[in-house]
């Protein structure tokens, strides 16, 4: 029994090794997938639908009222959320980013030209660092959005601005405010604006608006800074737990999914490799010799199960010792290498044995590692997918393998944490087996 | 000699259409049993029902007196060398036989030997360490038939062993298997060559269209159905075909008649299995 299953995974293995196409796409096409794709990784393109976790620390008119804008916005999908859980989803993988609006931030945002200016905290998952610059723009231009409907809005800017002056006077009389030279400028523009919006010339001059602002924002870069009123926004950034020593590279992200590419491979070849044992016959030829069914396909299975091994031991080596990728748990690591070899081997005797010829076999390989790279998020960030494909994101054992990939790397979880991960590989991997052998074996019986 | 293989009123449909139709027959152990039909008589699904890769609608199969096909016992001692080729084109030939005799449970030492004693038996030892892919058509077939042969089956069943095969390899091949049958193999032969079985084979079951036509052996097949020999001559530059059932009398005719100055190159071919099969059947046995 044991013989006869380790002879058909040796034979499996020496039959892949010898094929071109399956060599090709199991262990080199991942490799230049990993190496691209890491050194593309900062590169992104137009972006919706990004996760971000909101926090309302301030609960004000105003902060909430960002959060219903943010929410309204085709870029993002707000789920608000507590600090703790916020980062933890962040640092999970399941939320993009999180955005932290602290107390005071309606205050200082109402407040327009007071020398506050609405500051918020930004987490980005490093994975997805490519969409940081992206989001922070987002941010900026709802702000920024916010604050032009002030200047137009010019009963409220006149109460602003004479709010400000207000303010500033007395910041001035009371000494609070240092160089004063400064602070008389800032009273004489707060005036002439004054004196504009009363006019109600300021929807014609479109153009001291935008002069003013870019005077402001030149200020804003010097060193002093409290002179920042134009600037609708400042964005904090907090690094990521994860992220402690410094955000891992493009290598940390794209080595898992060329990973996953040399296993999507792996699962076509030995998909394909059981068809064509039927169209040349040698699977009569087994089926007639003394080898049990099941001991044909676990033998099979047990070849799948050590190339996908091979591969990624392969691979994390590689990106480890040439790309400097962190493997921080490698004891976690193995675990979630068995789980995940176990998930795809389940997979490929279902595959192959409901794949009756080479065509149904390529297409039902090809069309299902297509969904469930899209859907894993494996090939094409999530931000990228149309919306109703995040749900059955939940069921792609590409994503679950990529985060059990990045959970021992970079992710930090503990084993609690990797335990539903590892769960579900195993959980999809012994279905899929076991569904397999019975249609295999009922198969045979119904011809 | 007791009965290898029973069959007993086997029948089977492929949708709906009827392949097999209550056929039965049995092969006693030690003979060379041919089942001779044109193609698509319905022998390779015969061959499949005898080893278990089919299922039969009705009748009942027995094997080695008591078993079932594909039953361990069974599966065990026969040997089956398929029509379609079953072999991994991107492994040498030695790879082949190690793959399959390992999962014969042969086992180190026996494997061995099994493995070279069949290269031997075949004639491909100088070609053991050559990929299949890069041999010839007549080559594939004798791999086919050593792997089949590995394991020393009781029962040996080849599908069609010789076809599409050059005439050298068919030799081969036909030597190979009497070699077998001295061994004490009992084989179950088909093919639509009706020579092959009048060298080869000790009884003859005729099938057409999933039926039995006749059942006996080769000389007692002639001597029931094949009653005409072929007479052939030339006679001005033209080829005349006579069947008669007494062919020295009308050859005596031809040479007393006034023509016999013309004719020439007179020959008499005796009665074949391909006479037979178009006196049973109406048809040629040809394809
Ligand atoms: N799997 C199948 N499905 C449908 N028809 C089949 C199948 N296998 C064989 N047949 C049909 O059964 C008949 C007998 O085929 P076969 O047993 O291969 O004949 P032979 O081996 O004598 O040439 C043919 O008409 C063939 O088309
Ligand atoms: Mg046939």
């Amino acid at each position: 029994m044991t013989n006869k299953l380790l002879a058909v995974t040796q034979k499996d293995l020496k039959l892949l090794y010898r094929d071109k196409g399956g060599f090709f796409f199991t262990f080199i096409f991942p490799i230049i997938m990993a190496v691209f794709f890491g050194s593309m990784m900062s590169g992104s393109g137009g972006i919706k639908g990004i996760s971000l976790q909101v926090v309302d620390a301030d609960q004000s008119v105003i902060s909430k009222a960002f959060v219903d804008k943010l929410d309204a916005a085709a870029e993002l999908k707000v789920v608000l959320s507590d600090e703790a859980t916020a980062r933890e989803t962040v640092r999970k993988g399941k939320a993009a980013a999180y955005l932290i609006l602290p107390k005071g931030f309606g205050e200082a945002k109402g407040n327009l030209f007071s020398g506050k200016t609405a500051t918020v905290q930004l987490g980005v998952d490093p994975k997805r660092s490519a969409i940081k610059g992206l989001l922070q723009g987002v941010l900026m231009s709802y702000a920024a959005e916010d604050m032009q409907s002030a200047f137009t809005d010019t009963s409220k800017m006149s109460t602003q601005i004479d709010k400000s002056l207000a303010e500033v006077r007395q910041a001035r009389d009371s000494g609070e405010l240092g160089d004063n030279d400064k602070t008389d400028r800032l009273l004489d523009f707060l005036d002439n604006l004054q004196e504009m919006v009363a006019t109600d010339s300021f929807n014609n001059t479109s153009n001291s608006n935008e002069n003013s602002a870019g005077n402001t924002a030149d200020e804003n870069t010097s060193e002093e800074n409290e002179f920042n009123g134009f600037q609708p926004l400042i964005i904090e950034t907090q690094a990521i737990t994860v992220n402690r020593d410094g955000p891992p590279s493009g290598y940390d992200v794209s080595f898992p999914q060329g990973i996953l590419w040399g296993i999507l491979g792996c699962l076509s070849a030995f998909s394909l490799s059981l068809v064509s044992e039927r169209n040349q016959g040698t699977l009569s030829r087994l089926l007639v010799s003394s080898a049990n069914r099941s001991t044909i396909l676990a033998g099979k299975a047990l070849a799948c199960f050590l190339t996908i091994i091979f591969i990624a031991v392969s691979l994390l080596l590689l990106g480890k010792l040439v790309f400097g990728i962190q493997i921080r748990q490698p004891d976690l690591m193995v675990v979630s290498l068995v789980a995940i070899g176990f998930c795809f081997s389940g997979l490929m005797i279902l595959f192959s044995v409901i794949s009756k010829s080479e065509k149904a076999a390529s297409g039902i390989t090809w069309a299902a590692m297509m969904l469930m790279a899209m859907a894993g998020g494996g090939m094409i960030p999530l931000a990228f997918m149309p919306a109703w494909m995040t749900p059955v994101s939940q069921f792609s054992p590409v994503k679950w393998s990529i985060l059990a990939l990045e959970g021992p790397m970079w992710r930090q979880f503990s084993l609690i944490e990797m335990l539903p991960v590892v769960g579900v590989l195993f959980g999809i991997g012994l279905v899929s087996f076991l569904l397999g052998v019975r249609l295999f074996k009922w198969q045979s019986s119904s011809t | 000699m007791p009965d290898i293989l029973i069959l007993d009123q086997i029948s089977k449909q492929f949708d709906q259409r009827k392949v097999i139709n209550q056929l039965s027959f049995s092969v006693k152990e030690g003979e060379i049993f041919g089942l001779l039909g044109p193609n698509g008589a319905g022998k390779t699904t015969l061959v499949n029902i005898m080893t278990g890769l089919l299922n039969a609608e009705h009748g009942r199969v027995t094997l080695f007196e008591k078993h079932a096909p594909g039953d361990n016992f069974a599966r065990a001692n026969i040997g089956l060398a398929s029509q379609s080729l079953a072999l991994y084109e991107d492994l040498t030939a030695e790879e082949n036989l190690r793959f399959f005799g390992k999962m014969h449970a042969l086992e180190k030492n026996a494997l061995k030997t099994a493995v070279s004693q069949t290269l031997a038996v075949v004639g491909l030892e100088d070609r053991a360490n050559q990929r299949v892919k890069e041999f010839s058509g007549g080559m594939k077939r004798r791999l086919n038939l050593a792997v089949a042969i590995l394991h020393k089956p009781k029962l040996l069943i080849l599908d069609e062993p010789t076809v599409g095969v050059d005439p050298q390899s068919r030799n081969a091949i036909m030597e190979s298997i009497q070699t077998l049958s001295d061994q004490g193999h009992s084989i179950i032969y088909t093919t639509h060559y009706m020579e092959e079985v009048e060298k080869l084979c000790d009884r003859v079951a005729i099938i057409d269209k999933g039926q039995l036509v006749a059942l006996d052996s080769v000389n007692g097949l002639l001597q029931t159905h094949g009653k005409s020999h072929r007479i052939r001559y030339s006679q001005d530059n033209k080829v005349i075909t006579v069947d008669s059932d007494n062919p020295l009398q009308k050859i005596r005719e031809l040479l007393n008649s006034e023509q016999q100055a013309r004719i020439s190159n007179l020959s008499v071919q005796s009665p074949t299995l391909e006479q037979v099969f178009l006196n049973l059947t109406g048809r040629e046995l040809r394809d």
